[in-house]
């Protein structure tokens, strides 16, 4: 039986649709690392380091006659080379921190593609893996994100580190859908060989 | 006791042994009991690893046997 042309087309779409994801997970997989290591390398040779710091709590902008709450402001600092040396550290492991989660999410997307089914090919055990790298490092970053504050602002102006929970929740939906894909598994499993 | 997955190996199909007797081919007995002869292949070269009891009835109801006729465990 002949398949209808609008059938092949939404699969053909589907799949164009698939292999742009692929590509798109691939390359920030590749470029994360390398863009990484040229931020690390600028605060390395001398790049001013852009941080937040609080000032007057209670100080407004007057804009149009819209009083803007200014209670901080973005200044440049020069780091020094220890200070330098740690925070390319934390831009090089966020760099490969996204690189890593960026290259499990298409390994997923190749397998989805590739395997004849969804519950194959280790799915649930990559999903999983990206779980825990998300709820790892995304807090993680989260608390480092902070660092430059900690380290360029001794005298107490930075604002303080925060713990950002968003990583959790995502992490924990992230499980959730691994934990689908793995009784998937189980059951395709007890029925693979059923006559 | 847990339930091994791998004991399986160890369920010995006779289709072969009832088809000759009865002097029925496979594609026969497929087309009687309504299920593919591929998948009538996959329980006689003993590579199944499930048999839903409908499909098992209506090839016990075919051969005019018992599943204890059709099945028998491999000692260890």
């Amino acid at each position: 039986m002949a398949t209808p042309a609008s059938t092949t087309d939404s699969q053909s779409d589907a799949r164009a649709w698939q292999v742009l994801a692929e590509g798109f997970t691939l390359f920030a997989a590749g470029a994360a690392p390398v863009f990484s290591i040229i931020q690390a390398i600028g605060t390395l040779t001398g790049d001013p380091v852009v941080i937040e710091v609080a000032t007057d709590p209670g100080r407004t902008l007057d804009v149009g006659g819209t009083a803007l709450p200014l209670d901080s402001a973005f200044v440049e600092v020069l780091p020094t080379t220890t200070q330098a040396w740690v925070l390319a550290g934390v831009d090089v492991a966020s760099g490969l921190f996204i690189a890593l989660v960026a290259w499990l999410v298409y390994r997923v997307l190749v397998t989805a593609r590739t395997e004849p089914g969804p519950f194959r090919g280790g799915m649930a055990t990559r999903i999983f893996r990206i779980s825990g790298l998300v709820m790892a490092g995304g807090m993680a970053l989260s608390v480092l994100s902070g660092l430059p504050n900690l380290l360029l602002t001794p005298d107490g102006a930075g604002l303080t580190v925060s713990l950002s929970f968003l990583p959790l929740f995502v992490a924990a939906a992230i499980a959730w859908t691994a934990e689908v894909f793995r009784r998937g598994e189980a059951l395709e499993s007890d029925l693979s060989g059923l006559v | 006791m847990a339930v091994d997955p791998d004991v399986g190996d160890r369920v010995r199909c006779h289709l072969d042994d009832l088809l000759e007797r009865r002097d029925l081919t496979l594609a026969a007995l497929a087309d009687e009991v309504g299920v593919t002869v591929a998948n009538l292949s996959v329980l006689k070269n003993d590579r199944a690893r499930a048999v839903r009891f409908s499909t098992l009835v209506a090839i016990c109801d075919a051969l005019d046997c018992q599943p204890g006729d059709l099945f028998s465990v491999a000692t260890t």
